[in-house]
């Protein structure tokens, strides 16, 4: 037994160092490659300055694919007329969108669900330049949905994983990557560097944060959203929106001025999320962006006709909902308020604010009220949990229950023996149904634990009923356990289970289901 | 969703919405004020209106209407229309 112990201690740490040098070598060809990218396009950025000062001369030209020298006198180069070909004709694109395309930039900032689809048809679409950023790692749990990552990239930067497929999509264009979460100071300095953002990111106060950076910089805005089964899509602060002389640009504060209440915004680990809806929208925002960046940024003539089916002086809101009926709604949205204190006249939000970091963003979405629900001493750590439990009497046990409060699909996923299922919006909902056996109650009198006590000097003594709750993350099962005690004066103590399934597994079951 | 029967008219809920009502859409008599709607929602959801409706937009036919007291009172929601309720998704 010990041996094999040995064994695979030794199998770990070989994979580990393995690994290691995996991550090495990856971030080393990343390098590589992002030089060689930079050397093609100096070479590059050369012979367009010979063409377009209009010289006769004809440019001598490096190919970089094949590298054999060819002769250009064309606007674009034999590999593009090809590369693009299938587009190239549609006389929505034409030479002119092309050209367009080629010089424009895009910072995509998350490349996640809706970045992933995003940077790759922009980088297909030959868009010049693509900015990448995220701070995130690859992590497996992203790949049913974040195509453009692949299993052999996880733990990797999420755009260097990002750059190494579009650089292998089309070398053609140039990929800027920003392994850093975004803060208002990097959104002021970078979006002046680019024509146009994309806010794929994944929660509110980043979303209001990007909106008012792109305000501050004049950029357009394509922000879109998913979860389940559903998305949004907004065109933001588009210049385009702008008609005659009535200010007609609007942001994302416009549309949504109150953010929502911290509790109720669901990440899609929480929520839950479709892959291919999540697709959709990432699809559906490089269209709007491309749109946009075919035109040309400051551009108002109208290739592309109306946007969405309505003339753009009436801002939308782009809906889907994949179990819909409709699937697609288009519903018309105010466009701006008057009082915006981003992008109207009496704007509040400045360059200063958000460099100087006073714009606090957290607070405003309501981030920092978030405390613990329960003290110290209602909490149990999972192997406290399992050390009590295993000195009880089988007739003590009869008395102790434990609930797990998730929704009944995750529950199914796996769950704790003899754990009973009560969802917590079960539990909240009954409490708002005004059950008429409710009654409040102050906290237990005689409380199991004791602050400063130790769990493991604790016992459960005879006929006392003791209910714990558990949950995924830790976060329910706390609420849950408040609620409990409310609606069940039936059970002495209601104890919540700290750090729920992702404490348990590292504590008492290493295999329990990780999703 | 096949048409409402007559005197109502649907409600579409989306995102957060539908997480905290637990449907889709549902249907009430019409005509019926905006403010009167959300008393109602109120009271058979409660504390949606604090969680979910105040940050919410919300369209009749999908023409946006405002959310301020005198908006309100002043919209009736008529036989055969349709409000959605769409509160902002966050994730990507």
């Amino acid at each position: 037994m010990d041996d094999l112990n040995l064994t695979i201690s030794g199998y770990r740490k070989e994979i580990a160092e393995t690994e290691k040098r995996l991550g090495k070598l990856r971030s080393d060809l990343a390098k590589a490659e992002q030089q060689q990218q930079q050397h093609r396009h100096a070479v590059d950025a050369d012979v367009h300055s010979h063409t377009y000062e209009g010289t006769n001369t004809l440019a001598i030209q490096e190919n970089g694919l094949s590298g054999v020298s060819t002769v250009s006198r064309w606007p674009l180069e034999a590999e593009e007329y090809k590369r693009y070909g299938r587009h190239l004709i549609l006389d929505r694109v034409g030479l002119q969108g092309q050209q367009n395309l080629k010089i424009a930039s895009a910072l995509i900032v998350g490349i996640g669900g809706l970045g992933c689809p995003a940077a790759a048809y922009l980088a297909g679409a030959g868009v010049g330049t693509i900015g990448l950023m995220d701070g995130d790692v690859v992590e497996i749990s992203n790949l049913h949905r974040q195509i453009i990552h692949s299993t052999s990239t996880i733990g990797d930067y999420k755009v260097d994983s990002a750059a190494r497929y579009l650089r292998q999509l089309n070398p053609l264009s140039n990929y800027k990557t920003y392994p850093d979460f975004i803060n208002s100071k990097s959104a002021i300095r970078l979006f002046g560097d680019y024509d146009l953002i994309l806010d794929c990111t994944d929660n509110p106060a980043t979303r209001y944060l990007i909106s008012d950076a792109a305000v501050l910089t004049s950029k357009p805005l394509i922000s879109a959203s998913a979860l389940g089964m559903e998305g949004q899509l907004l065109v933001l602060n588009d210049t385009w929106q702008v008609k005659d002389r009535q200010p007609g640009r609007y942001c994302y504060r416009c549309v949504f001025p109150r953010p929502p209440p911290a509790e109720t915004v669901l990440t899609c680990g929480e929520g839950g999320i479709f892959g291919p809806v999540v697709g959709v929208m990432g699809v559906l925002m490089t269209i709007a962006a491309l749109k946009i960046l075919i035109r040309g940024v400051s551009s108002h003539s109208d290739k592309f006709g109306l946007a969405f089916g309505v003339p753009p002086e009436q801002p939308s809101m782009l809906l889907y909902s994949a179990v819909s009926e409709s699937i697609f709604r288009n519903v018309r949205i105010k466009g701006r308020r008057e009082n915006c204190p981003s992008c109207s006249t009496e704007a509040t939000v400045t360059k200063e604010s958000l460099l100087g970091g006073s714009m606090d963003y957290a607070a405003f979405c309501g981030l920092k009220n978030s405390t613990e629900a329960l003290n110290h001493n209602e909490r149990i750590m999972p192997s406290e949990y399992t050390r009590l439990i295993s000195r009880l009497s089988p007739q003590q046990r009869k008395n102790i229950f434990i609930f797990d409060v998730r929704p009944k699909t995750e529950y199914e996923l796996g769950h704790i023996e003899d754990s009973i299922n009560l969802p917590i919006q079960d539990l909240s909902k009954s409490l708002s149904d005004g059950n008429a056996s409710i009654k409040k109650v102050s906290p237990s009198p005689h409380l199991l634990h004791q602050q400063g006590e130790d769990w493991d000097q604790l016992c459960v003594p005879p006929n006392v009923r003791c209910a714990f709750t558990i949950c995924r993350h830790g976060n329910d099962s706390q609420l849950a356990a408040r609620l409990l005690r409310i609606q069940r004066t039936d059970f002495d103590h209601v104890v919540d289970i700290k750090g729920g399934l992702e404490a348990w597994r590292k504590e008492v079951d290493p295999t329990f289901p990780d999703y | 969703m096949s048409d409402p029967p007559a005197q109502h008219f649907t409600i579409l809920y989306f995102a957060s919405a539908a997480t905290y009502t637990q449907k889709a859409s549902e249907r009430f008599p019409a005509p019926m004020t905006l403010a009167d709607l959300f008393r109602r929602l109120e009271k058979s959801y409660p504390g949606i209106g604090e969680k979910v409706l105040t940050s919410c937009l919300c369209t009749i036919n999908l023409e946006y209407v405002d959310g301020n007291e005198d908006a309100l009172r002043s919209i009736v929601i008529k036989e055969d229309d349709e409000v959605a309720i769409i509160p902002p998704v966050s994730s990507g």
